[in-house]
């Protein structure tokens, strides 16, 4: 009975803490400041995600603004985060980048992958990578988001933090689930964290085209 | 040994709970639905269908040649209607759209008096924390200029999304992105006095349609909701008068502009003819009117 006792208290506890742990991306908007003439738009999104999983954002674009679309992902992803973008007014598949490139490449691009940055030669900086819109028309981008399994299994709850934006993430979770097959009962690691689809606007210029 | 054992088996079933994503140890039939179930829920979960806020719809109205009209805001006195939970979310939002747009054309006096309103709602809502001493201290020492009271008017928008997520609840903020887009509709369709097939503002309604599909699939996905499904059953009326519109459909591909961005959305047009202008314009005038008087059938 005492072990029954026990164990519900502990649950009791341990519920609420967890549940505050899994949601600390709606914060990571609040960091982001856009710098004029770009202003943050209200349908920037930051949701808890986890490897092997797909995830899909339907945005809106309204004709008359042009629109900015940045990703940031917690470490424990490592990157390895595959992006398209849809334009649904055609079903054409627009971006189509994976988060990074392969071991010991560089992006010689910001628009080359999702989340590696490109370093600027020239203004001796890194860049973080981001996609910029002109819509022609109003219509919806399908946003989708493929996290990728990690590659090794990382440690257990540790604190990171990006470099080039200082503050803090939310801790990294994981989580150990069986094998499909049950004959083989290698641990998968699962692991969770944020990822923010930050989207930032400005009005049009009429002349860029 | 046991004694030990006993929180750390707590703490797995906890985050089992919370993880809700455990398999189990059995492959009988009734776990195999159950994952499937599971999976279904869990695709559903991982779309996000988004909506910009009250500020960035009414973001276009200031080099456009529409007046401020006093008249169509929600009347404060009907703040005393709003008596259970689902009204008061909905018309939180049909008050913070009124502030944004108020806040938009610069009445500086009328958006300060819709921010007591939004205030007081908060309070009621369970949202109140997001208005802190601080924050009501920018209010109190704003400008009288139109980017200051929009950057407060986005940041109440921001912390109160945040706030929401942080507390899981999605269901509100669907109800108050709902009122927002609403509000948003009635002002700006009633603000047009007669359908000029070539004004730009005509376009812009036309093109709530697809606003109004992403928040129509973000309600569904949360209709298990008694109060979610009444706010669906509630716009179907408008869902038909969208239906009617007219999707016009071009073979365009996308291409990219000198500054390298990529121009999207040449592969369709949303058209409204008069009649459908006409047909919206009343139906968001009823749809509206129900839920600011809160006389939901």
């Amino acid at each position: 009975m005492k072990n029954v006792i026990k164990f519900l208290l502990v649950v009791l506890v341990s519920l609420p803490l967890g549940l505050q742990a899994q949601n600390t991306c709606a914060d990571q908007m609040k960091m982001r400041k856009p710098v004029a003439p770009y202003r943050y738009n209200t349908a920037s999104k930051s949701a808890m995600c986890q490897t092997g999983r797909k995830y899909e954002f339907v945005l809106p674009i309204t004709k008359g603004m042009d629109y900015r679309i940045q990703f940031f992902a917690s470490t424990v992803f490592n990157n390895n985060i595959d992006v398209k973008i849809i334009d649904m007014s055609t079903g054409e598949v627009v971006v189509n980048v994976p988060g990074k490139l392969s071991e010991g490449n560089e992006p010689v691009s910001p628009q080359q992958t999702a989340l590696q940055e490109f370093m600027d030669i020239k203004k001796n900086k890194f860049i973080h990578p981001f996609f910029d819109f002109s819509p022609v028309s109003s219509t919806s981008l399908k946003i989708m988001l493929d996290v990728k399994e990690v590659e090794k299994p990382q440690e257990q709850v540790q604190e990171y933090s990006y470099s080039d934006y200082d503050y803090e993430q939310p801790r990294q979770q994981q989580q150990q689930q069986p094998a499909a097959d049950e004959g083989f009962a290698v641990p998968v690691e699962k692991n969770k964290g944020c990822v923010t689809v930050y989207v930032i606007d400005r009005e049009t210029e009429e002349d860029t085209f | 040994m046991k004694v030990k054992a006993t929180p750390i088996c707590a703490i797995v079933a906890a985050s089992a709970l919370m993880f809700q994503s455990c398999a189990g140890d059995s492959n009988n039939q009734n776990n195999q639905q159950q994952q499937q179930q599971t999976q279904t829920s869990q695709t559903n979960e991982n779309n996000f269908y988004l909506i910009p806020s009250p500020e960035d719809l009414f973001a276009f109205t200031k080099d456009k040649n529409l007046q401020f009209v006093p008249g169509l805001v929600n009347p404060i006195e009907n703040i005393d209607k709003y008596v259970d939970n689902r009204s008061k979310e909905i018309n939180f939002g049909t008050y913070s759209a009124d502030m944004a747009y108020s806040t938009a054309f610069g009445k500086y006096q009328e958006s300060l008096k819709e921010f007591k309103i939004v205030r007081q709602l908060s309070d009621e809502i369970g949202i109140g924390n997001v208005f802190t001493q601080s924050l009501i201290n920018r209010i109190d020492n704003v400008k009288e200029d139109r980017d200051s009271l929009k950057q407060i008017s986005s940041d109440i928008y921001l912390d109160i999304q945040n706030f929401l997520d942080s507390k899981n609840r999605a269901k509100t903020m669907s109800l108050i992105s709902t009122g927002g887009w609403l509000e948003f509709l009635y002002i700006i369709v009633n603000s047009v006095d007669k359908y000029e097939a070539e004004n730009p503002t005509i376009q812009r309604i036309a093109d709530q349609k697809i606003i109004f599909d992403n928040l129509m699939l973000r309600l569904e996905q949360q209709q298990s909701d008694p109060s979610i499904k009444s706010t669906i059953a509630e716009l179907a009326p408008l869902k038909e008068a969208f239906a009617q519109l007219e999707v016009e459909k071009n073979n365009t591909t996308s291409s990219t502009n000198n500054s390298g961005a990529i121009k999207v959305g040449g592969g369709m047009k949303i058209k409204m003819t008069e009649n459908n202008f006409n047909k919206i314009k009343e139906t968001i005038t009823s749809v509206r009117n129900n839920i600011t008087i809160n006389n939901v059938k």
